[in-house]
């Protein structure tokens, strides 16, 4: 239930939270938010449910601690000493499970954990730092902790963007029509999208990387990149969809990152929650990039080794997060004159390195990852058995998915979309794409082989 | 009096109503329209639960009705054939309860809700009629029996051919593929693109392409104007000296072994009768990996096993021989190996060169 696209979730939870929470009294709202968020969680992880509650429990515990020591007694130690004590317990949580996956092979990491530890962190030094003025109650710290749009896949929402009482949220049959619009939007482009061109990479694994050709190979980079970009933007829209039809804001976490001129922009444009809690929380902290060349680019190295980690335990991820901060301190030191100048230049830059960045993303053996990278640069070598007309197999299987794609990562589309929703043709249009979607993954989980047919 | 007042009054309300109901309408459209069509399409498919989607599942928390309705959909019932189905029942119901006007009727009614009910025998058709096929156990003898006069005829075609002649296999060079073609699935599909056979030989295949859609679907090619016709079609243009055939994977999840083996006999004397000089090679069915065996229900060894010992019943080792590439990729336990495949049912690229020499090896040379 805990996947937005589930059946029991878009015609089970989701309409009986949203009745159950707007016929409840604007008071007990609050309430309500929470309980939902319990069982939804509860439903999907029995018993880390219990690990969730435990960890909202001790950083309400030690949050008051910080918030005594810094508004009451204004012992500036002991608030950062206990903000050392928050930060221990959550990374030291983090870390745990992640290294765990690493070291002992099975995964075992909760759900959400990543996205709810780091809001934690957030609210931490939020509150130390007095951005947050006064210690919201438990029941809204437990609300903005566990909200279940946000609970899975985040975006990693701060406390201070949104309304944590009930009576400061904004409801209307506006904000909810509003609201489905996004998480329509976000449905479709996760189902209809990025689920299709799941299926192209899939198939490129199974005729074995060292077999494929080059063409193809850049295909495969190109295909993983939108479908990684329509899966996470997909879900984030219907996440922060479901946000507003709760009557709280809009909390944006992609913009449009393929339309970007520089690799460091894409990294703005590109999951901005998290972009931003590395650039407030580690980089600035560390003195950001007012301190002269040699500590900028330490502080971007922790920043993206911190990155690589966050996305996953093993090798590969790191090995991302440091092609990235190669490429991000080249574009700093060197090349951002020339794309401030030549906007061209920067934007074929971004869409040939990115997929490039992706590929070590998606890989997770380092052995076939060097295959697959020796396909897309075969000057190292060739390839076995390689059909050199698969390419045109593939564009032909994929076309509509991947012609759709390229046309929605034109930022001017959406927006479009976005401008004129009311109209009656793109209202129409909003309802097809949802029932199309819902048609998509009954006949997917009625099919499990869809993936795979012989 | 009061009752009459309150029909006026809400007579007056009325246009308050409408107005109300522009308002939602104006302020959110996309939220009504999915509301209204929602509980449209759970009607659908609760009316179809008890007609056409009787033998769909439902489940009260992660399958809805309204799934019910996709589901139809997605197999080729539309909401309509369901108020076709439904309607008849609705009337009957409706004449039931209208009894006492009239008796003829209220029969006529009942009648045709029996048909109703037949109809949702025949969709659940395909089970019934297996369970049918089975309990005749003289099912394989049956198709036993018909590939037996087929041989005789083509004896007698092949006027001096001595019925008790058998070939081995022998290996054979490349060149034995220049009169060859492929029929299969999407095995076969990677056999044709990663087993540098494409030169040679023709390749009839499809992915999911199984033994009772080979003949009606599109998958071969004209060679004169390049469109896409059917194997029947191909076949009857042009002669080959081999006709290879894998085919069976992906029927695994429907019909019993006896009712493939109706289909997959039936195939191969079709074949037969279009190709009477060729060498027919039925091909069994390649395994999947030990994990795969293990996990999945259907598509496992044991299914895959059963299979190709039925179809190797079919070679007469004069025209008919069975050859079961297995021997080549599948491990000391006769799953097909870890290293040779992603997915763990098809080969990687590289390792269809394995295929390749088997058949090599496995030519029958007449004469």
């Amino acid at each position: 239930m805990t996947a937005f696209t589930e059946l029991e979730f878009l015609f089970r939870f989701f309409p009986a939270f949203l009745a159950v929470y707007y016929i409840t009294p604007v008071k007990y709202r609050n309430t309500a938010l929470l309980v939902g968020s319990i069982i939804f969680y509860a439903v999907g992880e029995p018993y880390f449910v219990l690990l969730l509650l435990a960890a909202v429990w001790l950083n309400y515990a030690v949050a008051s601690k910080i918030n005594y020591y810094r508004n009451e007694h204004r012992v500036k130690e002991k608030c950062v000493l206990w903000l050392g004590v928050a930060m221990a317990l959550d990374v030291g949580l983090l870390t745990a499970f992640k290294l765990s996956g690493a070291f002992f092979g099975t995964s075992v990491l909760p759900l959400g954990l990543s996205f709810y530890v780091f809001k934690m962190i957030s609210f931490q030094a939020d509150v130390c730092r007095g951005e947050i003025k006064e210690l919201p109650t438990f029941k809204r710290t437990a609300v903005y902790f566990t909200m279940f749009p946000q609970l899975v896949s985040g975006p990693i929402m701060r406390y201070n963007e949104g309304s944590f009482s009930s009576e400061g949220r904004e409801y209307s049959w506006e904000k909810l029509e509003e609201g489905l619009w996004y998480f329509v939007m976000g449905l479709g482009t996760k189902v209809l999208l990025a689920d299709r061109l799941a299926i192209l990479w899939k198939d490129i694994s199974v005729i074995g990387y060292e077999s494929i050709s080059t063409p193809l190979a850049w295909l495969g980079a190109a295909g993983f990149s939108m479908e990684l970009y329509f899966d996470f933007w997909g879900y984030s829209l219907m996440a922060s969809g479901i946000c507003v039809m709760l009557g709280m804001p809009f909390i944006e976490n992609f913009d449009h990152p393929y339309a970007s001129k520089s690799i460091g922009e894409f990294w703005r444009r590109w999951h901005m929650t998290l972009g931003k809690f590395f650039r407030d929380y580690v980089y600035i902290p560390l003195g950001g990039s007012r301190e002269g060349d040699s500590r900028t680019v330490r502080n971007l190295l922790a920043v993206w080794l911190l990155t690589g980690f966050w996305h996953g335990g093993s090798l590969n991820f790191i090995l991302w997060g440091m092609v990235l901060f190669v490429l991000i301190v080249v574009e700093k030191l060197w090349l951002s004159g020339v794309f401030r100048k030549v906007p061209f230049l920067g934007r074929c830059y971004v869409l040939l390195l990115i997929p490039v960045t992706w590929v070590f993303f998606a890989i997770t053996d380092l052995e076939q990852l060097s295959i697959y990278l020796g396909r897309m640069f075969p000057f190292f070598g060739e390839g076995i058995a390689v059909n050199t007309n698969d390419v045109v197999k593939y564009l032909h299987m994929y076309r509509v998915y991947l012609a759709a794609g390229v046309v929605w990562c034109v930022p001017a589309v959406y927006r479009f979309f976005e401008k004129h929703r009311k109209n009656p043709v793109a209202v129409v249009l909003t309802v097809l794409v949802f029932w199309l979607s819902v048609y998509c993954v009954v006949s997917m989980g009625n099919n499990p082989f869809a993936y795979l047919k012989f | 009096m009061d009752k009459g007042k309150g029909i006026l009054e809400r007579i007056r309300e009325c246009p308050v109503f409408i107005k109300k109901c522009l308002f939602f309408i104006k302020k959110c459209p996309v939220f009504l329209l999915l509301v209204v069509s929602g509980l449209l399409f759970t009607a659908v498919g609760i009316a179809g639960r008890f007609s056409l989607y009787g033998g769909y599942e439902w489940n009260p928390w992660n399958r809805p009705f309204l799934a019910l309705m996709m589901e139809g959909l997605d197999q080729g019932v539309t909401p309509l054939d369901v108020c076709g189905a439904v309607w008849p029942v609705w009337n009957g119901t409706d004449a039931a309860a209208a009894t006492a006007r009239g008796e003829g009727q209220s029969l006529d009614g009942f009648a045709e809700a029996e048909t109703v009910s037949e109809e949702r025998l025949d969709t659940a058709g395909e089970t019934v009629e297996d369970t049918e096929t089975a309990s005749a156990a003289d099912g394989a003898v049956q198709g036993a029996e018909a590939v037996n006069p087929e041989d005789a005829i083509v004896a007698g075609q092949a006027a001096e051919a001595d019925e008790t002649v058998t070939y081995d296999f022998q290996a054979v060079t490349e060149d034995y593929f220049n009169d060859a073609v492929f029929i299969g699935d999407s095995r076969t599909v990677g056999l044709f693109e990663y087993g540098g056979l494409e030169e040679r030989a023709d390749f009839f295949a499809k992915i999911s392409l199984t033994i009772y859609d080979v003949f009606t679907a599109p998958v071969a090619e004209d060679e004169e104007t390049g469109e896409k016709i059917t194997v029947e079609d191909a076949l009857e243009k042009k002669q080959y000296g081999k006709v290879y055939l894998m085919l069976g994977i992906n029927e695994l999840g429907t019909g019993n072994t006896e009712y493939f083996m109706d289909h997959y006999t039936a195939a191969v004397e079709k074949i037969r009768q279009l190709q009477p000089d060729a060498v027919i090679f039925v091909q069994g069915i390649m395994r999947v990996t030990g994990e795969k065996d293990e996990s999945d229900p259907i598509f496992n060894n044991t299914n895959i096993n059963e299979k190709n010992e039925a179809i190797a019943t079919l070679a007469d080792n004069r025209n008919i021989f069975y050859i079961d590439v297995n021997e080549v990729v599948c491990d000391e336990n006769g799953n097909l190996v870890h290293e040779y495949t992603i997915d763990e049912i098809h080969l990687k690229a590289k390792y269809y060169e394995i295929w390749k020499q088997f058949l090599l090896e496995h030519g029958i040379v007449k004469g």
